[in-house]
Order: structure tokens, then sequence, then C-alpha cells
């Protein structure tokens, strides 16, 4: 696969406007606080990784990203324009994809079905067109179709596109996950723990397509467990706490920040079992 | 001014009469996840034994405690038969229907045993007693205690008992609670007991102040049914206290306001109270109007295609898969296509004017309904149960435009459909958020509204006998006045609405929906406006009613208000999952299998005298049980290609059991899910 | 996949355009659309031929109150005539069309005995407007046993009725005005058939001039569905009661209605408490019981085919009609009470027969347009159970005059019995407003 050409450098901290900036966010559930106080910013081509214990709000700011949640106060702009308040389909339209920790496997659709559904957004056929099934429809659905082949080969997968999802591997779910999120032609793709479950080759190969995402413009948030992950990709990582971020900087920074190191129990720099234990 | 506490007291006699049925059927749907339709007939059931039972000889006490074990029996018996057998297999509107067919299978069984007439007994204490100046009977003394005790009991049961937290634990995650050694069918035969109990009671208690008779089930089930909704089907007080209030507004209403009116009152406070309930919510309607007016500026992004792609290799695998790419899960053709044809034959075989010929066009016209329903059920499994009313709509628009002012029928006919489809977008706009059930009880408040409209507003629709004298509709050489032309006319009307239906389902449109069915916060995580497509869908779904509405008057030659009432919209129900819902030609099989066998039924009964009803009656309860029970996704995916060349090949290799296809296969559709108590219809949250 | 759907979708296409074809080519019959009241055309074969048998299409609603005791009077009358040698030597038959109650049902009964080359005429009961555009359209010679008074006024071709209209109502409410202290009416009735006419036909009534109930007038008028429970019903006696009349109309066909009224206290007020026909079926009494203790209607005098009986003057037709006919009625069904509502049966084969046998002995053949054109000009034959049966176009009442049928009927419950008895013993005839056409 040949990639475009790099539009910013990996690594460091982008010199561009944030694509995504998100300021102040807090959630609370109740009585409950789960997020207090956060800033995140997603460049673009800028790799971003978000970690912290079990518990400690990543996916719930992930939520607050995606509109899948309303933030209690704290403001989420995209390329200036706010998002607070607007349905997760409208985001997904401003550009901001995302995954699921658990794939979302759309029983009674095949692969290439489901990668179809995003592709919905560039038809061109109106919805009258579609009651009848005019020319423009059929153009419509062939090309959908064929770019949700290019898609799934994007990610080496092309030859499962007539199967359903719950017959994959664990690992090939995460991958059409992802290749699902780069069809909707996003600015922003949100990874919500893409690597829970896979074993190490599978973790490379993630690893390198989200290199690849990146190199191509994107901008990148990844939650993630796994450290090594984290360390061979981001180039910039938030660490959060029980709800605050208590650190940010490059990998290395923040692996060797002691606060961060209070607040788990693991030590990061063994390459072969490098998962972060509960507190 | 002593007249408000007259209605008052007398509506709160009316209300017990309601909040006993719907705290049966909270009990039962709670433990065990099953609407149970057939509540209302529990309680004619009970007044009939009651009735029969009340002589001189024989203690009250007694016939009391009789009715209520009787009842409470046919209720476990219903719970062996037909639910423990297929609860795993059959999903919640599966369900709900055959409750339904046990319903009528009791009505025929009391036209049976007790014949048509009505009955009554004296109150138990003759006599009256005034309470702040109204005067009331003193049955309502027994009828206030009963309730009273009942919820007491109730309460005590779930909230302090364990065998009550054990019930609870049934539905809410029967797993766990089957690993907690908790027997789930004793929890099960319990709850259906104490819910027929229930109903018997009040059938008993409730009959001096009532009279019952083999139909009287249907109004008291209906209205149980709505306050049991309105508490979620999940909180016993919550809806004892929706049937009291439902029946203190009626009566209120009835005193204070308008006494013809006052079932409008009623399902008006609902469906008001329904929509501010959503409207306060989050994600309500004031955001969702304020969010509207933002979001301009939201195109103006464009966003430049990534040069991720095209290596040789696939291109080739796209163009050999295009084709492929046609695949139809779900869209069997083989039932459907002979069913099209026999249908297109009728008219060749079937005399014009004959009780035959009529029966088939009414099927016909209720496939045109069905098709759209299909479509609302199944595709955007909206639980919309005010389907009849859209075809109310439109038939009563093309009525009055003819007769009352000479319009062309054509235009009328367009304005007929147009009308639908206003209505459709308005119903759906206001009440597509609320979930589930939510969702049924505002679309049949709607259509109860309208039903009490035009049975009241006489000068306008012509009340209860309706607007008759509708002239002919035209095309080219065909005249509606014709029934086999008329037959034809329907019959390309049929094929179109197929045809629209197909199209949708294979669209981006239709592909959208099943994803929102299935994954709802994924769908909309890739672009998809859940609410945008489940309104396109009641839209068309609507316009369809209206096409079925505005034909049937010119069949008729008059709209009345029993051409398109509840009864219609249980029937299109029934077809609809009869049929099966995962299939767009689900109307169509299920109103012709259902609609042929209720004629065949009613033919073959007719010589049989003053017999004829009654085992009419029970017959069509026992042949829709009958079709749940075997085909329980609906025939049409019972009998789809693939399943026939499953069995076929199964009888081949010799293993002859009738397992449906695993392994990969399409599962099981959108509505069939295994239920659990509270869980709405439409599944996820936003 | 795809081509078997093109395939199967063209196949239909194809055979439907051939059908259209036969169908053009076919043709269909253009309505005539003759409104007035008359019949002229008298053409076609006679339906009645060799040793054939009389054909009587019953269009019937079997749960509907009333339902099978229409057929039940036919099939008595039927198998009299027939045991006495048939008319003319032909046998009576009595084909059942049953069908739901709704206009639609009444639609497609009607329209599936007029396809029934056989029939000479049927029975329809339960009718409402629905039927009217119909006989013109279908030409098969109806008779209704309906409240709706509008199915037959102003009339239609070919559509006759067996019953009265407003009288059923408003010969009781005159028995009111007249036992009442003033001319104050509270009227309660439902949405079934008849409901509707109730309240114009008191209105009517009020607004006639030099009577002794001139100037009568409704001063509360309620309505509800015929389902209501008492508690229901309570509001509206209750408001019925606060505007102080001096009649109560509450009409039979909720005996809920009844027990509601007697919970107010309004049974035992002194003030008269009047009703209609529907009191006079016999589970609707014994649902009522007790709470219609003294209510009065205007009922039929085969009603009273207990001792009171007696108090009627023996001479007159009907009454001894009714004699022979409940006896003959009770032995065809043996331990059932006698159903009133048989007598519309009965007439409608009688009067059929009648027609028929004219026909025959005319050597005139019996085409439905002869049976719809006699049963226009009928001049006094047969007595039926509503009298001497007379006609005019413009009036298709088969009917006599009201006197010779009905009574005001007083309905009592004596130790847990149903007894019905002459309201005002003195009284031998009704006095009421008979609309003439």
């Amino acid at each position: 696969m040949s990639a475009p050409a790099a539009t910013t450098p990996a690594g460091g901290v982008a010199a561009s406007e944030p694509l995504l900036c998100a300021r102040g966010l807090i959630k609370r559930f109740g009585g409950f606080v789960a997020v207090s106080n956060v800033d995140v910013d997603v460049h673009a081509g800028h790799i971003t990784a978000m970690i912290g214990p079990n518990g400690a709000g990543k996916s719930t700011v992930i939520n607050l990203l995606s509109g899948a949640l309303l933030p209690t106060k704290g403001s989420v702009t995209i390329g200036g324009q706010s998002i607070v308040g607007r349905g997760s389909h409208e985001v997904a339209r401003m550009g901001v994809a995302r995954t699921f920790q658990t794939p979302r496997l759309f029983d009674g659709l095949s692969v290439g079905e489901s990668m179809m559904l995003p592709r919905a957004l560039f038809a061109k056929s109106s919805y009258l067109e579609c009651f009848v099934h005019s020319p423009r429809t059929r153009k419509d659905e062939a090309g959908g179709w064929e770019s949700a082949l290019d898609w799934l080969s994007f990610v080496g997968l092309a030859d499962v596109a007539e199967m359903p999802m719950s017959a994959l591997p664990v690992g090939s779910q995460r991958l059409v996950e992802v290749a699902r999120a780069l069809a909707l032609e996003p600015d922003i793709v949100l990874l919500d723990e893409p690597a829970a479950g896979l074993d190490h080759t599978e973790t490379e190969r993630l690893a390198r397509l989200i290199e690849q995402i990146a190199q191509s413009g994107i901008g990148v948030l990844l939650v993630e467990h796994d450290m090594h992950l984290v360390m061979s990709v981001a180039d910039t990582v938030v660490v959060l706490d029980a709800g605050v971020c208590i650190a940010t900087g490059t990998a290395t920074a923040v692996s060797e920040d002691p606060t961060v190191i209070e607040a788990y129990l693991g030590v990061v720099n063994d390459k072969g079992a490098g998962e972060v234990k509960d507190v | 001014m002593a007249q408000v506490f007259q209605y008052i007291f007398s509506g709160l006699s009316s209300g017990c009469i309601f909040a006993l049925i719907a705290l049966g059927f909270v009990i039962i749907a709670r433990v065990t996840g099953v609407y149970n339709f057939a509540q209302g007939q529990y309680m004619m059931v009970g007044g009939m034994v009651m009735a029969s039972t009340h002589t001189d000889k024989f203690p009250i006490a007694a016939s009391v405690v009789l009715s209520v074990v009787v009842v409470a029996l046919v209720a476990v018996l219903q719970e062996r038969f037909t639910v423990s057998i297929v609860r795993d297999k059959v999903g919640v509107v599966g369900l709900a229907v055959i409750s339904l067919g046990v319903g009528v299978l009791l009505e025929g069984l009391a036209l049976i045993v007790w014949g048509k007439n009505a009955r009554s007994i004296p109150s138990f204490e003759p006599g009256t007693f005034t309470l702040l100046g109204a005067h009331l009977d003193n049955q309502t003394l027994w009828i206030w205690g009963a309730t009273l005790v009942s919820l007491v009991l109730m309460l005590v049961l779930f909230q302090r008992t364990t065998l009550g937290k054990a019930m609870r634990a049934c539905a809410l995650n029967p797993t766990a609670a089957r690993l907690l050694g908790i027997r789930l069918d004793r929890m099960a035969i319990l709850a259906f007991a104490i819910g027929g109990g229930l109903a018997g009671l009040v059938g008993a208690i409730a009959l001096p102040l009532t009279s019952v008779s083999w139909e009287s089930g249907v109004t008291v089930g209906l209205v149980g049914f709505i306050a049991a909704a309105v508490a979620g089907f999940d909180r016993p007080a919550v809806a004892v206290a929706a049937g009291l209030g439902l029946g203190v507004v009626e009566n209120v209403a009835a005193g204070e306001i308008s006494s013809s009116y006052r079932q409008l009152f009623v399902y008006g406070v609902l469906l008001v109270y329904l929509l501010v309930r959503d409207v306060l919510g989050e994600g309500g309607f004031v955001a969702r109007v304020r969010l509207a007016r933002a979001s301009g500026g939201l195109r103006q992004r464009r966003r430049l295609r990534r040069a991720v792609s095209a290596g040789a290799g696939h291109v080739a695998l796209a163009r050999a898969s295009g084709d492929r790419m046609r695949r139809e899960p779900r869209w069997a053709m083989l039932l459907p296509l002979v069913l099209l044809t026999l249908m297109a034959l009728a008219p060749l075989v079937l005399e014009s004017g004959s009780q035959a010929m009529s029966a088939a066009i009414v099927i016909l016209l209720s496939a045109v309904a069905a098709t759209g329903l299909t479509l609302i059920l199944g595709l955007g499994r909206m639980f919309s149960l005010g389907h009849a009313g859209l075809v109310l709509i439109s038939g009563y628009t093309v009525a009055i435009l003819t007769v009352n002012h000479a319009w062309n029928p054509w235009v009328a006919l367009a304005v007929g459909v147009l009308l639908a489809v206003v209505g459709a977008f308005i119903i759906g706009w206001l009440t597509l958020r609320l979930q589930g059930f939510n969702l049924a009880i505002a679309t049949l408040a709607i259509h109860l509204i309208l039903l009490v409209f035009v049975t009241q507003a006489t000068s306008f629709t012509g009340g209860e006998r309706g607007i008759v004298g509708v002239p002919a509709l035209k095309v080219f050489s065909l005249t509606t006045e014709s029934q086999h032309d008329f037959y034809w006319i329907t019959f390309v009307a049929l094929l179109i609405c197929l045809l629209v239906a197909r199209n949708l389902t294979k669209s981006r449109v239709g592909r959208s929906l099943r994803a929102v069915g299935s994954e709802q916060d994924g769908a909309s995580m890739l672009g998809v406006n859940a609410f945008r497509m489940k309104l396109m869908v009641f839209v068309i779904g609507g316009a369809m009613a209206g096409l079925a509405g505005g034909l049937w008057v010119f069949y008729l030659s008059l709209a009345a208000p029993e051409n398109w009432g509840f009864a219609l919209t249980i029937s299109l129900v029934t077809y609809v999952v009869v049929g099966g819902l995962t299939n767009v030609y689900g109307g169509v099989v299920g109103a012709v299998v259902v609609g042929a066998v209720q004629y065949l039924v009613t033919s073959q009964t007719a010589g049989l005298g003053e017999s004829s009803s009654e085992y009419e009656v029970l017959l069509n309860g026992a042949f829709l049980i009958i079709f749940l029970l075997i085909f329980r996704q609906g025939i049409a995916v019972a009998l789809s290609v693939e399943r026939v060349k499953g069995y076929v090949a199964r009888i081949r290799r010799g293993k002859g059991a009738l397992r449906g296809p695993t392994e990969g296969g399409p599962s099981a559709g959108p509505m069939v899910q295994t239920g659990t108590a509270g869980s709405a219809v439409a599944g996820a949250s936003r | 996949m795809r081509r078997m759907l093109l395939r199967g979708t063209t196949g239909v296409l194809i055979s439907l355009a051939g059908a259209f074809g036969v169908a053009a080519c076919g043709g269909s019959k253009s309505s005539s659309g003759s409104t007035t009241g008359s019949v002229k055309e008298s053409g076609g074969p006679s339906l009645v031929t060799g040793n054939g048998p009389i054909v009587i299409a019953d269009v019937q609603p079997p749960e509907a109150e009333g339902g099978f005791d229409f057929t039940s009077g036919m099939l008595v009358e039927a198998n009299k005539l027939n045991k006495e040698g048939g008319v003319d030597g032909h046998k009576i038959e009595v084909k059942v069309f049953n069908e739901p109650g709704t206009p639609a049902g009444i639609v497609a009964g009607y329209r599936a005995a007029a396809a029934d080359q056989s029939a000479i005429g049927t029975f329809v009961g339960d009718a409402g407007d629905e039927l009217k555009p119909l006989g013109a359209q279908l030409k098969l010679p109806a008779l209704t046993a309906t409240g709706t008074y509008s199915v037959i006024q102003p009339a239609a071709p070919y559509i006759f009725s067996t019953t009265w209209g407003p009288q059923y109502a408003t010969s009781s409410t005159v028995w009111g005005l007249k036992h009442a202290k003033g001319k104050k009416i509270a009227l309660l009735h439902y949405n079934a058939d008849f409901s509707e006419t109730i309240p114009g036909a008191i209105k009517e009534l009020c607004k006639e001039t030099g009577k002794p109930w001139s100037g009568c007038e409704i001063v509360d008028e309620e309505a509800s569905t015929a389902e209501a429970s008492v508690e229901q019903l309570t509001p509206q006696l209750a408001k019925m009661k606060a505007a102080k009349p001096d009649v109560y109309y509450i009409e039979g066909l909720d005996p809920n209605g009844f027990k509601a009224a007697k919970q107010l206290g309004m049974m035992s007020e002194g003030i008269p408490v009047v009703s209609d026909q529907w009191l006079g079926v016999p589970a609707i009494a014994e649902a009522c019981g007790e709470n219609c203790n003294g209510a009065v209607f205007g009922g039929h005098k085969c009603r009273l085919n207990g001792s009171e009986f007696k108090e009627l003057n023996q001479s007159e037709p009907v009454v001894a009609f009714c004699k022979s006919f409940v006896k003959e009625w009770e032995a065809a069904y043996p331990g059932k009470e006698f159903a009133i509502y048989s007598i519309y049966g009965h007439d409608t084969v009688e009067i059929l027969a009648t027609v028929a046998k004219e026909l025959l002995e005319a050597k005139k053949p019996v085409t439905r347009a002869a049976v719809a054109e006699s049963l226009e000009h009928r001049n006094g034959t047969p007595v039926t159970s509503h009298g001497a049966v007379t006609t005019h176009p413009g009036d298709p009442r088969l009917t006599g005059t009201w006197h010779e049928s009905y009574i005001n009927t007083k309905l009592t419950y004596v130790n847990g019995k149903i007894v019905y008895s002459l309201a005002s013993p003195s009284e031998q005839s009704a006095e009421v407003s008979e609309k003439s056409f």
C-alpha cells in the first residue's frame, strides 16, 4: 500500500492549530464526578495517547468528545465550532470518527455492508431516488461497495467482506472497526482501547496502521492500557487518574514522571509485559 | 359543587377496575417479560363465573373465591401451553400476539359456555351511601377495598419478601437468577396465577356495577394496558395510580366538560403527559428545536479524499463480488411470489359480489396497509399502534371531499394520501423519540382520539354511521364500482408498495435502519441519523396506509369509524407478526394467510346457525396461537428459500429435526429478542 | 436471486396485463342512477321455476343484539308455510349470510345476497344509510329491521322497512308527559344506530302544535357508549338529575344506565321513567332486573304474552296473531324465552311469500323488480305482526298503524321475575305522533 506524503513530522508537539480542542471538560453522573477539568487537543497528523488506570475516565472523555455524552461543563470545538449538544451522528459528519472498546458487530449486516454505512454520507442520489432504485442510486451502491472493499483492503481484510462480523476473530474485528472509522473520511479518529485482547503480532500491525493514519494527516487520539503500544506510536501522552489530568508530555517524559509512577503499581519499562496494573 | 365529588368518587371506582387490570399486566410483565393482552378477557371470565354461580343457595364469598381460582388456573394454563414452550424462541412482540390469540380463544369459549347475552348481578349489599354529597352504591366499598388490599399485598410481596425479590430477579437477569437457584418456571407460573387472580377478583367484585358479556374484555384490557404502559410495565404502585387517574379523569371530564368527548380527554391527557415527559428530558423537544436552529454551518467543511487506495488486486475482487453484493440475506421470494400470483388470479375464480370476493378485497386492502406497517415495525423497529389511524385519516379525507364537496375522486385520493403523509410526519416527529412502549401508547392514544372525534363530530363526519355515497373512481375503462375492477386497481397499488418497500430496504436507508436496529450508538458514530431514517420510514409506511384508506373508501362507498378501529390495528399487527417482521413481504403473507383462514372459518361455521359465531371466534383464536407456535419468526421467514432448502437437505441427510439454519446465517431479526421485563421493544437508549 | 425476482415480477405483471384485457373486454355493467323511490322495470326471467324453492336471503349479524332472533322468526314462518304445502307448491328456503354488524359488513352481506341469483328478496338486520345507494345498484329488494330512520326517510329504490322509527321513542315519551308534572325531559342515549334517532324524534314531537305535549323540551341530553359501566354513566345521570326535569328518558340498551339512576335515587322520585323497545329483549331486561322496575316503553303487543294478555282487545288481528305465533315459536325453540325480535323475521317471510303467491297466481314472472314494485303498492295485505301492511311509493314502511301493534308497556320486577303489563290498564291504544309521508 502506498501512503500519501506525510504532512507533519511524527513526534513532538505539532505547531499547527488543533483540529479538536476540548477545554475544562467536567462530567458528573449524579454525585459522582467522572471527569474533572480535563483539556485535550488533537492535532492533524499527531498521535495523542490517553492513559490511566481503569475508572480514570478515559472512555468518558471519548464519549464526551464524540457527542455520545453531554458534558456537565466545558467546551469542545472542532475548527472553532462547538459540538456540545449535537448528536453523535452530527459530530461524525463534522469529521470525528471513533471506535468502541467492544467492537460493534452489527448483527444482520455483513462486514462489507457495515463498511458501507459511513459511505452513505457521500451518496449523490436523493432519498426519493432510493425509493425507486434509480440509476444514480445503483451507482452510489456500487461505488459504496467498492470503497468499502478499498478500506477493508487497507487493513488487509478484503476477503471477509461477505461474512458477518461475529464470525471474525477479535483482532480482525478491531481492524474492521478502524477501517469503518476511516471510511468516514474523518479529520479526527478517536480509538478506544483498540489493542485490548490482541496478541503481540496483532498489536504490531495495529501500531503500524495507526502510524499510517497519522501520516495521512488525520489527528489521532488513542486511549490505551498497552504501554508498549503507547510508547511506540504516541507523540503526546496525557495521563488521567480519577478523572483528573495528572501529567502531559512526550511518552518518555511521562513514563519517568514520579506522579504517574505513583498512580500505578506497575512500572513501565518492560517491553514484554507492558500492561499497566490497576490501583 | 357536590357534583364534582360524585364524578370523582364514581371515577375512582371505575379507575379501580383499570388499576387492578394494570396491576396484573405489570406483575406478569415484570416477572416473565410477557405483555399479556388476554388480561381483559381474564376479567371477563371472572365476571362470568361470578354471574353463573351467583344463586340464592351459593354463598357470595364462595363465588368470589371460585372466580379468582378459575381465572388463576386459566392464566397458568396459558403460561404452560403458550409461553413456557416458546419463551426463548419467539420475540416480545410475538409473545404479545400469542396472548392476543389466547384472549380471542377465551372469548370464543365464553360464547359457547355462557352465550352472547350480557349478565349482571345485584350488589352484595343492596343500598347506597353518601360521601361528601356523592351517592354511591354499597358495592363501591367492596371495590375500593379489594383494590387497596391487592395493592398492599403486592407491594409487600415484591418489596419485603424473598419470594418477591426472586420474582423481580427473574426478568432483570434470567441467567443470574438461574445461577442463584431460582426456578424461573415456578416464578412464571406464580406470576401468571397472580395476574390472573387479580383480574378474576376485579371481574367478580365489580360485576354488580358493570355487566359482563363475551366481548366486554376488550375495552377494559385496553385501558389497563395504557395504565400499565404509563408505569413502564414495571412499577405496581404507579400502574395502580395511573389506572385510578384514568378513571377519575374520564368521569370528571364527562361531568364537567363534555360527556360525548370524555374519552378524548383521557387519551389527550395521556398523550400530553407522555410528550411533556419527553420534552422535559435530556435531549428533549426543546433542546432539539434549539439545536435544529443552531446546526447551520454543518456542511461547510469539505473533506479531501485521502489517497489511501487502490492496488490492482482488490479492484478485481470488487468486480467479481459486485454481483454478490446483491445478496439478499432475508428477502426470500418463494412464498410471497406464490401468494402474489394466487392473489392476481383471485378475481378470475371468485364471483363478483360473493362473500369470498368481499373477503379477498378486504385482505388486499389490509395487505397494502400491512406492508407499510412491516416497514415501520420490522425495519424501523417502531412499535406503532396507530397505523389504522393513518388509514382512517386518508379514508375520511377522501369521503368528506368527494361527498360533501364534490371533488374529483382522483384529486381526493391524492389529498387523502398527502394528509396521511403529513399526519405521519407530525405524529412521527412528536413521538418517535419516545422509547418502546411509550411510543406504542402515544400512537395508540392518537388513533383513539381520532376515533372519538369522527364518532362524535356528527355534522362533520357522519358520526357512528359515517359518510355514505362516495362516488366511483375510474381508471381507464375500469371503475371501482365493479368488484373485479377494484381488485385489480388495488392489486397494482399493492405491487407498487411492495416495490417501494423492497427498494427502500435494499437502499442505504434500509441498511442504516438495520444498523440502527442492532447497534444504535455504533450506527450514529458512522454518521447515521437514526431519527431521520426512522421518521422517513414512518412517513413511507404512513403513505401506504393512506393509499389503503383512500382505496378502501372507494370500495365501500362509505367511511365509518368501525372500518378502521382498534380491531384493525390489532389485525395489522397480527398480520405483520404472523407473516414475519424481518421480511418485506411479511405484511402481505400474513394478511393473506390469516385472512384466508378467518374467511374459511367463517364460511364453514356459518351453517351452524345460532352457534356459528361461537365457533368462529374460538377457531380464530386457536389458529392465531397455532400459527405463532409453529412459525415462530413468521411464515415468510420460516418458509423462505434458504430455510426450505435447509429442511430438504436435512431430511435428505436423515436428520429430520426442523431446526432453523445456524452458523453465520441471518440471525434472528430485529424484533426477535428474549424479552426482559420493562425493556423497551425498540431497545437501545440514545 | 435478482434475475429470479425480475422474472417473477415480470411474470406477475404479464398475467396481470392479460387479466386486464379479459376484464376490459368483458366490460363492467354501468350502474343505473335511479334516485327516485319508485321502480319501473320488470324484465327478466322468473326466479321461481318448476318445482324449485322460493329463496329468501337473510343478512344478519349473529353476535349482535337481535342477531339470530331475526333468523329464528324467519324459520318459524317458513316452516309453517312449508308444512302447509308451501306457496303454490313451492317451498320457502331461507339462505343465511352472516356478517359483522358494521356498515362495511352490511354492504358485503347485501352484495353477497344480491350476487346469489336465486333470492327474490332479503332481510337485512341493523342496516344503516350505507344500504341506500346499493339498492338502486344491485336491485335486490331489502326488508330491513333497523332503528336508523334515515334508511327509509327519504326512500331509496328497493329498500323497505319492517319496523317503525321515531315512534318507539315518542310513544313512551307521550305517556311520560301525560303522567308528569311538567314538560321538561332529560335524556340519556347511546351511540348505537337507534340512538341518533331519539333526540331528533323527541324534538320533532315537541314542535307539534295543538297537542297535549306541545312545547315540551329536552333540558339535558347525555350521550354515552353502550358498554359503559355504572360508574362511567354516573356523571351523566347526575347531570340529568340536576337539570330537574319532569320526565326521564333512559335508553334501554345498557341496563347500567338504570342502575346508575337507581343509585342516585332517580327511580323513586315519583318522576316517570320512560324508555324504548330494548327493554323488551329478555336478556336486557334480565340484566336490568330490579333497577328497571317501573320503566315504561312503547312495546309490541306480542311482548305481553302472560296473563295481562287478556286485557288486550282479543278481536284485534295482531293480538290473535301474537297468540299463535308465540306458541309456534316456543314449540320450535323449547325452553327458550320468546325472542321479541323474531317478529321482524317472521314479517319478512310472510310479506315476501304473499307477494310471490300473488305473482304466481297471476301467472307473472317472479322477478326482483316485480317483487319490489308489489312491495311499493301494498293495500292492507298481508296482516303481519305490524298490522295490515300498507305502502305507496315514497313510504316504504311495510306496516299498518302504530296502534295496531304497539302499546305502552310497563316493566315490573316481581319476586325475582320480569313481568310486562300495560302501562295504564285503561289505555288500549297508545297516543303517538304518527309521521305521515
